[in-house]
């Protein structure tokens, strides 16, 4: 009887299974936003430092340089735009996401019947998002001073193309998040993305012995895909294809590893 | 050898299985690599060529298929014990010729198509059709070695049963056991059992040192090296499953003498194929064909000896990579070549394109088995299905259980989850779930029948949220079968039908109770309305509190809302009243005997034993991972015998302490505390004692003394 009862209940025909899990998902995502928006403090070192970096060495210390050579203008404020997109993207999804397992909340979720990948998709969007906030002031910064002599579809590609780069640095902080503890995942993020900063003549052009390097670093092939985008020939040293493909290859040996991970622990 | 042993030995060889066809989708990635090759043999020529590579194909190369039928010749024995001919031929139906004949068909077009792109790309020209070969030309591709199996299965079956007519005694065929046995803990083996290979290789007019046993792939008739080759490894496996008691611990003991040869006679090869890469007659390729075979059976040897050294242990990483295993080899070569084709002309060094190579293919085929094999008919086909751990040797190379043991088909084939009311709807079944070298659980037996509460009672450690883990699906066993309404508790679609209290679990502290209902809401098919999660729960006044603002009773109620919301038809509360008050207490389980009465069935584990008696129609004790009583609460407590007699009386407790049937005597001021098995016996003889006695209570052990006793007992 009760099983009949419940089978009444709960087998008849319900949503379709698509639409329902699309709900699933928009549910998902509204809830990381309104975690992120209450609760700010993570969020705000990420979107102030880059901005702090970028007034402090193009206006300040560089500003007059600038104005002489308008190249050096386009070097640094890609390299602290990428700073600024990669940062969130990274440090926001790969922290929280080790601080969520530490929780049990992921092995909770495991055990739940959320959809596969609901809260993957949530927590790219959300970094997806903090970097634009992050983004932003400098954009502005940069065109309000002249720092930044691009024309105006140069600006959108090269805004676009940022934003794409983080894709692999999403990848890269949840590995990380699945990886280590919520106490050790600042440290980790930190060893990994500092080194490639500089290793990748993001910050200053590296000296000719180093060039072999660089290739090992995300940030070296994101920067690429960027010049390419905004046509910037004189910063182009690999073509755009394999720049592509590196992105490409690092966010699926990245994903790879987070989905093995966490399908054996939550 | 005992059955664990035995077990565990299956766990080394299956790694060694997955092992020698996982190293195959290496070796193929080297092959564009390979300097000096002509455009157009392999997929791609990469313009960034490898010595290193080269040399590491050789190596692989060598010993990568004999190793692989030699396992198959072990586990090839061991299934023909277990299924009979006719069994065992039904069974390589299905997962050797049916996967061949459609792998075949699925992969050789992909093959021609990465093939052209490749050849084009690299030469600038559309590659010629090959020319017509000889009669019996068949382009195998990568699959020829199930074809070769096949045709082995076929051969080695009518040899034996043309022994089996002249032997019936089984003399010959335990004196070859005995001697494959000596021959390995002697190590005359190695030196010996490549010596048919050698020969056949030495026959060969063309032979080219480097390609070893040249690949059968081009022709159904069988090339003789390869027959010869592989037909030996097959042979030598399945003799040494025979012999395996002893064979096998030869091989373990004996691996690091294996190994170091294998490497001290693979460098001399490796010198003699740099001087001269094609054979020429002559008494260079006698010491060749010779040492060659010596390399083989080092190899196997060694590797398998240190396999069976150090991994028969259960590892749940290492045994999905080695069912994965035969679905990556199948499908790797056109996803191999493919990016070998991509990378091909970047502008890059072979050593970042090879890991890239590999690390893309592998993530393409591990996540392709993941989605698409393991959990449907594929994985069915290939692998016998979804890795039960009810039976080891069913869990070997392709091998797999008789069709009555066959578990549920996939989910999408299973008409609902409809639950007979007669039916467990969720069990464990001779469940074992191993730590390393700790036993969580052992060949444990619990069902939870429709609409009953079963409460899982035990010590810290006992097991318990082992259980739950298995059921939840989070883990798998090692042995044993878990089933949760129906099915495997891995597919989506049961676990819709369930709901779930865990401990030590934190929701996210910035969203509000309403809000966390919603979301896990989201995930159920005809969830509850908020509203009424939270009317069930009795927190209608925290809906709109943030949870990190909650106390640790109201955190519990919260879970347990998020636990109901949709609606599910088995409710796995871990601790559920944890911190609670009195009065949440109360409401909680008030709410937990109206799911029941809905329909519900529940598995409860609590450390509060009243809670136990209060809410549960089942109980079942764990203890060190064992079940050491089931029942329901009366027959729990009638399990023990002791009572409780209380009395207020002069007697001394040392004289009574000696009565028979007396446990325990204490006395607390005038009052007399007796625990006694015979309550009867000692209760007349006390009135016979003490005429002045009084205030004379029986009372029955409760669970508390029940349950104490029984784990006691059990420790």
């Amino acid at each position: 009887m009760n099983s009949m009862a419940l089978e009444s209940n709960h087998t008849s025909p319900a949503t379709n299974p698509a639409s329902r899990a699309l709900g699933a998902y928009l549910t998902e995502t509204r809830f990381e936003f309104m975690r992120m928006v209450r609760n700010p403090n993570v969020a705000i070192p990420v979107l102030i430092l880059p901005m702090a970096l970028y007034a402090l060495f193009a206006l300040l210390i560089a500003g007059e340089a600038i104005d002489k050579d308008a190249n050096l203008g386009i070097y640094l404020f890609s390299a602290f735009s990428l700073m600024a997109v990669t940062m969130p993207a990274l440090f926001g999804t790969g922290v929280t996401l080790a601080l969520e397992r530490d929780m049990g909340l992921l092995r909770l979720k495991r055990a739940q019947p959320a959809p596969h990948g609901a809260w993957v998709v949530a927590k790219i969007l959300c970094g997806l998002a903090l970097a634009i906030l992050a983004y932003t002031p400098i954009v502005v910064l940069a065109l309000l001073t002249g720092k930044l002599q691009l024309a105006p579809g140069q600006v959108v590609a090269l805004s676009g193309a940022l934003l794409v780069g983080t894709i692999p640095f999403c990848a890269l902080g949840l590995m990380i998040g699945s990886l280590v503890s919520g106490t050790a995942a600042p440290g980790y993020a930190n060893l990994i993305y500092l080194p490639g900063c500089y290793l990748s003549g993001m910050f200053f052009p590296l000296p000719k012995s180093m060039y072999w390097q660089a290739p090992i670093w995300p940030q070296f092939h994101v920067e690429q895909f960027v010049m390419h985008a905004a046509g910037i020939t004189k910063f182009q040293y690999e073509p755009l294809a394999i720049s592509i493909a590196v992105m490409i290859g690092y966010t699926v040996l990245f994903a790879g590893v987070v989905i093995y991970r966490l399908a054996r622990k939550g | 050898m005992n059955q664990n042993d035995n077990e565990q030995r299956l766990h080394s060889l299956d790694a060694v299985r997955g092992f020698a066809l996982l190293i195959g989708v290496a070796f193929h990635a080297t092959l564009s690599f390979m300097p000096g090759w002509p455009a157009g043999l392999w997929a791609m020529n990469d313009n960034s060529p490898s010595q290193f590579l080269s040399d590491a194909g050789f190596v692989t190369h060598l010993w990568r298929m004999s190793l692989f039928f030699f396992i198959a010749g072990y586990f090839g024995r061991l299934l023909y014990q277990k299924l009979g001919p006719a069994g065992f031929w039904a069974n390589r139906g299905k997962r050797i010729a049916v996967p061949l004949v459609i792998g075949w068909i699925v992969v050789f077009p992909m093959i021609v198509a990465v093939w052209t792109i490749g050849v084009t790309k690299a030469t600038g020209a559309t590659p010629a059709p090959p020319p017509a070969g000889p009669p019996g030309s068949f382009p195998l591709t990568h699959l020829w070695f199930l074809y070769q199996l096949l045709i082995t299965y076929a051969a080695v079956l009518g040899v034996r049963s043309l022994i089996a007519r002249v032997d019936p005694a089984q003399r010959i065929r335990n004196f070859v056991g005995c001697l494959m046995t000596a021959g390995i803990r002697s190590g005359v083996a190695a030196f010996t059992l490549g010596i048919p290979l050698a020969a056949a290789l030495f026959a060969l007019p063309m032979w080219f040192y480097w390609a070893g046993i040249p690949t059968p792939d081009q022709s159904l008739i069988p090339q003789v090296p390869a027959t010869v080759g592989f037909g030996t490894a097959f042979v030598v496996g399945w003799l040494v499953h025979r012999a395996s008691a002893a064979a096998l611990p030869a091989m373990e003991k004996r691996w690091p003498v294996h190994l170091t040869l294998a490497v001290a006679i693979t460098a001399v090869l490796m010198t003699i194929m740099k001087q001269h890469p094609l054979a020429e007659p002559g008494f260079t390729k006698v010491a060749y064909a010779y040492l060659f075979g010596v390399a083989v059976w080092s190899w196997v040897f060694g590797i398998t000896g240190a396999a069976l050294r150090f991994l028969s242990d259960y590892s749940a990483t290492r045994r999905y990579i080695a069912d994965a295993s035969y679905w990556i080899y199948v499908m790797h070569l056109p996803v191999v070549a493919a990016v070998q084709v991509w990378v091909g002309r970047w502008p890059l060094h072979w050593s970042v394109k090879y890991p890239f190579i590999l690390a893309v293919s592998f993530a393409v085929l591990f996540a392709s088995y993941h989605w698409l094999v393991r959990p449907s008919f594929i994985g069915l086909l290939l692998n016998g299905r979804r890795v039960r751990r009810g039976d080891a040797r069913r869990n070997l190379a392709a091998t797999s259980q008789p069709a009555s043991t066959q578990p549920a088909a996939s989910p999408s084939a299973a008409p609902a989850l409809a639950v007979d009311a007669a039916c467990p709807v969720a069990e464990l079944r001779g469940v074992t779930k191993r730590y390393g070298k700790n036993t969580a659980l052992s060949d444990i037996d619990v069902d939870l029948r429709t609409g009953e509460l079963l409460a899982v009672l035990g010590p810290n450690g006992a097991g318990k949220s082992t259980a739950i883990a298995l059921w939840l699906g989070l883990i798998e066993a090692d042995t044993g079968q878990v089933t949760l309404l129906g099915g495997s508790p891995q597919d989506v679609e049961r676990r819709r039908g369930l709901g779930v209290m865990m401990q030590d679990v934190e929701l996210p502290k910035e969203l509000e109770v309403r809000e966390l209902i919603a979301l896990a809401a989201s995930y159920y098919e005809q969830p509850m309305s908020v509203a009424e999660a939270l009317r069930r729960a009795g927190i209608e006044h925290l809906a709109g509190r943030r949870y990190g603002k909650l106390s640790g009773g109201q955190k519990r109620q919260a879970q347990f809302a998020v636990a109901i919301c949709g609606r599910p038809r088995v409710l796995f509360l871990d601790e559920p009243t944890v911190g609670l008050d009195v009065q949440a207490r109360e409401a909680l389980w008030t709410s937990v005997r109206q799911l029941l009465a809905d329909g519900c069935s529940i598995v409860l584990t609590t450390h509060y034993l009243e809670e136990a008696e209060a809410l549960a129609d089942r109980i079942v004790v764990v203890t060190k991972g064992r079940v050491i009583a089931t029942g329901s609460v009366d027959d729990m407590r009638s399990l023990v015998t002791r009572r409780q007699i209380s009395c207020e009386s002069a007697l001394s407790p040392q004289d009574i302490s000696g009565w028979p049937g007396v446990v325990d005597v204490q006395r607390h001021d005038d009052k007399l505390q007796i625990t006694a098995t015979d309550a009867e016996g000692v209760v007349r003889r006390l009135l016979a004692a003490d005429p002045d006695l009084r205030r004379l209570e029986v009372r029955q052990a409760g669970l508390n003394e029940a349950f104490n006793e029984l784990t006691r007992e059990a420790a």
